[in-house]
């Protein structure tokens, strides 16, 4: 008995040594980074060296501008090991920049306009594959854009702002895709499946505008004074002019009725109210201020156009919605061999107006238009759709 | 054996004799026997070089000024001052350009879009991508070794 049991407690020690040596650290490689941020810089860095023409090809092919030819087909070529950190960041969920907020409104963005390039690196190979007849992963390059939009981020209002324009610009590449996947029924399926679980990685402003707000506070010191004069002014006679009037009590006034119009501004941002009552009311309070109070002029200038950040948000929400709808009436002409003669019922519709799209047959396929205007442009916006 | 074949022989006789026995200079054994001199010696020799590399800098400075004085009295002898003149009504000083870096500022950016939206903002965007360009350090591990 007592042989078994030192048996048994041996086996059990070997085992335990046995497995904690397979599993020690020592046999294990480090895993791939969790920060999407480097693999993005990795990615900065692996791109191809090209010259203005040739960014400038890749761009026009992205936005669909050109067809993409034998020079832009090489220069994609160049940019493989860019695209692949590109995909690796694609599932990750955080990408911290290390964004010197410290530095206030004079840290330098240079990841923007790498990505904004790296985003047309992404459409332009999306629509390479797409003259090559690979529509499910030239549209999945472009469903790409949603991750790559989050991951741009909304640090501030322009990461915000830029993120928006990829995600825009990701739309826009899938909408001219869509006319060209019309008769297949499966792809249609897949992508609508795709779109309805990335609704998540729209981009939104309050983050951005918040985050702006403790920025501009931490600024509206005497001690940045410097900083602050070079925020607000565009000419060196502004600038000169802040310093020579800036004192305590202007600054603390100025701190007090930026953040009480700050505060205002993101409650409105942040309701679900309509977008042309949001609109108004975003007008009304700028109205509130009188521009001739030196404290009320000084808090405006540091806040961003509300309105204008508004209509972006609604109309990338108006872009959504449309695309969602295009492939919805794409999939009732596969079913039923003919396009609808009006919309389908229970589509996303146009958040500009809380109703639905005006749809509008062409001869090369379909129009989504708005009910309701961009209040910013005075203008209906539409989302044109042609199928082959 | 002729006078002139004696001296030859002579002269291949002479020359084999120094030649083999000839002391070679140690350089190494000099420097150690006589350290304070080779420091001495070496420091004046760096005086000279970078003295000598300061005046052909300065040399070449001044003849690069002088030259661009001589383009610029032509320009404006041959191209008249019309030509320097603001095309329009003067504006009100303003700052000059953000420089490169300072346009991927956040305050830079904040200002082109205020001033013309998101078509701005992409404008300045691709302005600091044309200044910078896009990098390529892709070297494989091959490539190092």
């Amino acid at each position: 008995m007592k042989k078994a049991s030192f048996r048994l407690s041996a086996g059990v020690a070997i085992a335990g040594l046995v497995m904690s040596w397979i599993s020690s650290p020592a046999q294990a490689i480090p895993p791939d980074p969790d920060n999407a941020a480097l693999l993005y810089y990795q990615a900065f860095l692996t791109v191809a060296d090209l010259d203005k023409d040739a960014r400038t090809r890749i761009g026009d092919v992205a936005v669909g501008k050109a067809v993409p030819d034998e020079k832009v087909r090489a220069d994609i070529g160049k940019c493989r090991g860019a695209i692949d950190f590109a995909e690796a960041a694609r599932d990750l969920r955080v990408c911290h920049w290390g964004f010197r907020y410290s530095q206030r409104f004079d840290a330098l963005m240079p990841q923007l306009a790498q990505m904004r390039f790296l985003a047309f690196v992404l459409l332009a190979d999306a629509r390479i594959r797409a003259a090559d007849g690979d529509l499910r992963s030239a549209l999945d390059r472009c469903l790409m854009m949603g991750p790559f939009s989050r991951h741009v981020g909304d640090d501030t209002v322009i990461s915000y702002l830029v993120s928006v324009a990829v995600r825009r610009a990701g739309y826009e590449c899938m909408g001219a895709l869509i006319g060209q996947a019309a008769d297949d029924a499966e792809l249609l399926k897949w992508l609508q499946a795709e779109l309805a679980t990335s609704e998540g990685e729209q981009p939104f402003p309050v983050t951005a505008l918040k985050t702006e707000r403790e920025i501009a506070l931490a600024t509206l010191t005497m001690d940045n004074i410097e900083q602050l004069a070079r925020a607000l002014g565009d000419s060196d006679e502004k600038q000169a002019q802040i310093l020579r009037t800036a004192n305590e009590e202007l600054l603390a006034k100025t701190r007090r009725r930026y953040s009480e119009q700050m505060s205002s501004l993101l409650a409105v941002l942040s309701s679900d109210m309509p977008y042309d009552q949001a609109h108004q009311q975003l007008a009304q309070l700028d109205k509130n201020l009188d521009p001739n109070d030196p404290v009320n002029a000084a808090a405006t200038a540091l806040i961003p156009a509300f309105m204008r950040v508004l209509t972006v948000k609604t109309m990338l929400q108006g872009q959504a919605n449309a695309t969602r709808a295009a492939v919805a009436i794409c999939l009732q002409r596969v079913r039923t061999g003919k396009f609808p003669d009006k919309l389908p019922a229970g589509l996303p519709g146009d958040p500009l107006s809380g109703r639905d799209f005006r749809y509008e047959r062409t001869d090369a396929g379909f129009v989504l238009r708005c009910q309701g205007k961009d209040l910013d442009k005075d203008t209906v916006p539409e989302f044109t759709f042609a199928v082959r | 054996m002729n006078e002139r074949q004696d001296e030859r022989w002579l002269d291949d006789q002479l020359r084999r004799v120094v030649n083999a026995g000839r002391p070679e200079f140690n350089a190494e054994s000099w420097k150690r026997k006589h350290r304070a001199e080779y420091e001495t010696l070496m420091a004046r020799r760096e005086s000279s070089v970078r003295s000598g590399r300061r005046l052909v800098l300065g040399r070449w400075t001044v003849g690069l000024a002088v030259a661009a004085t001589i383009i610029l009295a032509a320009g404006l002898l041959f191209l008249g001052p019309g030509v320097c003149e603001p095309q329009g009504p003067a504006m009100p000083s303003q700052r000059m350009a953000d420089s490169t870096p300072e346009m991927m500022s956040m305050k830079s950016l904040r200002m082109a879009y205020e001033r013309g939206g998101l078509d701005a903002l992409d404008r300045q965007l691709q302005t600091t991508l044309d200044e910078f360009g896009p990098r390529s350090l892709s070297v494989s591990l091959r490539e190092l070794f």
